[in-house]
């Protein structure tokens, strides 16, 4: 269980920390997808990728979360102390980060899961739209969406990007 | 009027996104949680024989042990003593009388 965690543990708290913004949130959704997929292992149908029902399981997570907390501000930073944010960087690429995390915080959480699945962490739409249990096209029309509510926001911000 | 930002734009603003890796404990943390709610099982086991109150390794270890000596006491206690007493034995579960019929056979 200890080399399942260490494989994939990194992939689904990416997917939590985007969806939620939120390094101690992340951790959690991480942790109970991992103790969900200990209990159904006995029953695990080896047809099935694992990584892909580890990132179903921690997207409906995330959507608790979300359905419990009040959405992230726009040009309110995620989170206080950003881990992401490390001091070795310019003062100009962490306020980037900010921004730019601020506004995909605005997004639907929909729009939010497909575009972090597929511009941040490199999914195919094809397995994009296997992890959200819709069709290819239902999934490029969000995306479609999701990339033009970004551009929106971002663009007052382009000269400083 | 501000220009439009193009998809190819977006892209380079997204790939400068970096995500913080998960702190070190969690891998740990994920360990920890994990037998308190997979040990069902063992616990049941463990209350037959009494061993509840200690905790779910050292308790699981001695009500499996528990168990395996039950289950093999009975074998033990129905080796036969003698060799008239195994004959008997097989007699009462093959029927009839297996050696002599195999010794008739031989002579």
């Amino acid at each position: 269980m200890r080399d399942l965690i260490d494989q994939h543990k990194r992939a689904v708290y990416s997917l939590a920390y985007n969806m939620l913004a939120r390094a101690e949130d992340a951790e959690d959704v991480t942790q109970e997808t991992f103790l969900r997929a200990w209990k159904v292992f006995p029953k695990w149908r080896p047809d099935a990728k694992l990584s892909t029902w580890l990132h179903k399981v921690a997207l409906n997570l995330c959507y608790d979360q979300l359905r419990k907390k009040r959405p992230v501000l726009f040009g309110e930073p995620p989170e206080a102390q950003d881990p992401a944010l490390q001091p070795d960087r310019s003062l100009a690429e962490q306020q980037t980060q900010i921004a730019v995390r601020a506004a995909i915080a605005e997004l639907a959480p929909r729009q939010r899961a497909a575009l972090t699945l597929t511009s941040l962490q490199g999914h195919s739409n094809k397995a994009t739209a296997d992890i959200m249990n819709i069709k290819v096209a239902a999934l490029e029309s969000l995306l479609a969406r999701a990339r033009r509510n970004l551009k929106t926001r971002l663009l007052p911000l382009k000269e400083t990007l | 009027m501000m220009p439009d930002m193009d998809d190819h734009q977006l892209d380079q603003i997204l790939r400068t996104l970096t995500t913080p890796p998960p702190s070190k404990a969690l891998t740990g943390n994920i360990m920890n949680a994990l037998p308190e709610r997979s040990s069902g099982w063992a616990q049941e086991l463990a209350g037959l024989f009494g061993f509840d109150r200690i905790a779910f390794p050292a308790g699981g270890a001695l009500a499996c042990l528990m168990l395996g000596l039950t289950l093999g006491y009975w074998p033990l206690t129905s080796i036969p003593d003698s060799a008239q007493e195994s004959e008997t034995l097989i007699a009462d579960v093959f029927g009839g009388d297996p050696w002599g019929e195999a010794i008739e056979g031989l002579t």
